[in-house]
């Protein structure tokens, strides 16, 4: 990793906070279900920045969205969005950003693991928003796992297998510039 | 898309508006951990009286504290035909067919819940609307200064933000030049599979990441140049101050509190 100065790292932290930001409220209709890019943008700038810088931005993401830009999915945002209902699967892209960093880091040159590493943090992700939808609607487990998991699964796990295809190719060529 | 930036702010000069942001987060927090508290509906009843009180002194327009609800839809509706159908109580209806039974308590339950969701909704989206983004980061600069001794970095936090914020729009119109330029060269983003489709997008992520760390190297220099040295001693060019109407808003935060807490014990309702 190339060694730079603090304010470096303060300057891309908040402009990948940045590209999180243009990229996360994106969506693809697939059937009914939309397919967000939030956390494909995650997964990037993971494979960008690494575990550190990469979960820093996500965190910059959420206050960015928290004070009102519609950076959110569907272009939404505000205090109103983190805690509502969904406000769980927001908070749980924290943990995903970290566990998925850490496989992406420590394995970086196996797909399988670093596949295996976002499936972890997703579902760990799954657990944080279940368990605020449930508290929040006062559905039980199941049902919120219904609404809120069972139609995304599909979704999310294209959007690994894709962050797992493209992201070495984002990462080598950064290398290749002199820029990780 | 340019006009991201600003947010859901809509500008004005209402009394809530004039209030410092840092009132209004507390305000906001405090109003979550209310509605939270509230167990019956004579203190939704005090709950709505005060969203009305903000809707009409933040001169928005209702309908954009409605807008937000929308996106959630039908989540709320699932959550609340839920919450009709499986509380259990005295059976009022059952669906024929089905066999579902909707009983007193849970209609009692879905209005409840359903009463909890919008106010919270609503009662929230009043912060962003009535502060800008620049003085809610502000706002929250401040708030998260006495954290900075156990390690929270606020300056550097929103120093970050402030950056992004900055940038936002610069990279919304690079990612657009760079899928013209792409277009232009024969690049095809919108047919195939879909991973044939996600590998059209290396040549529009990698030019927009490369940008990113381009500007972030350019910035860093600029900022070094100047002389920046982190948050010790720096002083701000907009200083936040109370004034009057923060000491309406903390009157009233005290008022609701207190009928929310009065209805819980005393009201059956």
């Amino acid at each position: 990793m190339v060694k730079k100065s603090k304010i470096y790292q303060m300057t891309i932290i908040g402009v990948m906070a940045a590209v999180i930001c243009i990229l996360g409220p994106l969506s693809i209709p697939i059937g009914v279900v939309p397919v967000t890019f939030t956390n494909l943008a995650i997964y990037f700038s993971l494979y960008a920045l690494g575990i550190k810088r990469g979960t820093v931005s996500y965190l910059i993401y959420m206050l960015i969205g928290f004070i009102g830009l519609p950076v959110f999915s569907n272009f939404s945002g505000g205090p109103s969005k983190l805690l509502g209902p969904t406000g769980g699967f927001i908070i749980g892209f924290i943990f995903m950003a970290a566990i998925s960093g850490y496989f992406i880091d420590c394995f970086f040159n196996s797909r399988a693991l670093c596949f295996l590493g976002m499936v972890l943090g997703m579902a760990v992700c799954y657990a944080f928003g279940t368990i605020w939808l449930s508290y929040q609607g006062k559905l039980t487990i199941g049902a919120a796992v219904a609404v809120g998991v069972t139609p995304f699964i599909l979704g999310d796990l294209i959007k690994i297998l894709i962050a797992a295809v493209l992201g070495p190719q984002i990462r080598k060529r950064l290398m290749k510039a002199g820029l990780f | 898309m340019m006009d991201i930036t600003i947010g859901q702010f809509f500008p004005g000069d209402s009394i809530i508006h004039r209030m410092d942001p840092r009132t209004k987060i507390l305000f906001t927090m405090l109003y979550m951990i209310v509605i939270f508290l509230v167990n019956n509906f004579a203190g939704f009843a005090v709950i709505f009286l005060f969203i009305l009180a903000v809707i009409v002194s933040s001169r928005v327009p209702v309908k954009y504290y409605f807008k937000g609800l929308k996106t959630i839809l039908i989540l709320m509706l699932f959550t609340a035909l839920f919450n009709l159908f499986l509380t259990p109580g005295n059976t009022i209806y059952t669906l024929p067919y089905l066999g579902w039974t909707i009983s007193d308590s849970g209609i009692r339950f879905a209005a409840f819940m359903l009463f909890r969701l919008t106010f919270l909704l609503i009662g929230t989206s009043a912060l962003t609307f009535t502060t800008s983004p620049v003085v809610l980061t502000d706002g929250l600069e401040y708030l998260m200064r006495p954290f900075s001794k156990i390690g929270v970095p606020a300056h550097e936090i929103a120093m970050m933000m402030t950056i992004a914020l900055r940038f936002i729009p610069t990279f919304a119109e690079e990612t657009d030049r760079i899928k013209k330029a792409q277009s232009a060269r024969g690049a095809d983003f919108e047919s195939g599979s879909i991973l044939k489709r996600a590998k059209a997008m290396v040549p529009i992520l990698v030019p927009l990441f490369v940008g990113a760390f381009r500007r972030a190297d350019d910035l860093a220099i600029a900022m070094e140049a100047r002389c920046y040295r982190g948050g010790e001693g720096r002083t701000s060019l907009k200083q936040l101050s109370f004034s009057y109407a923060d000491i309406y808003g903390l009157a009233s935060a005290a008022i609701i509190l207190t009928a929310v807490i009065i209805c819980n014990i005393y009201s059956h309702f």
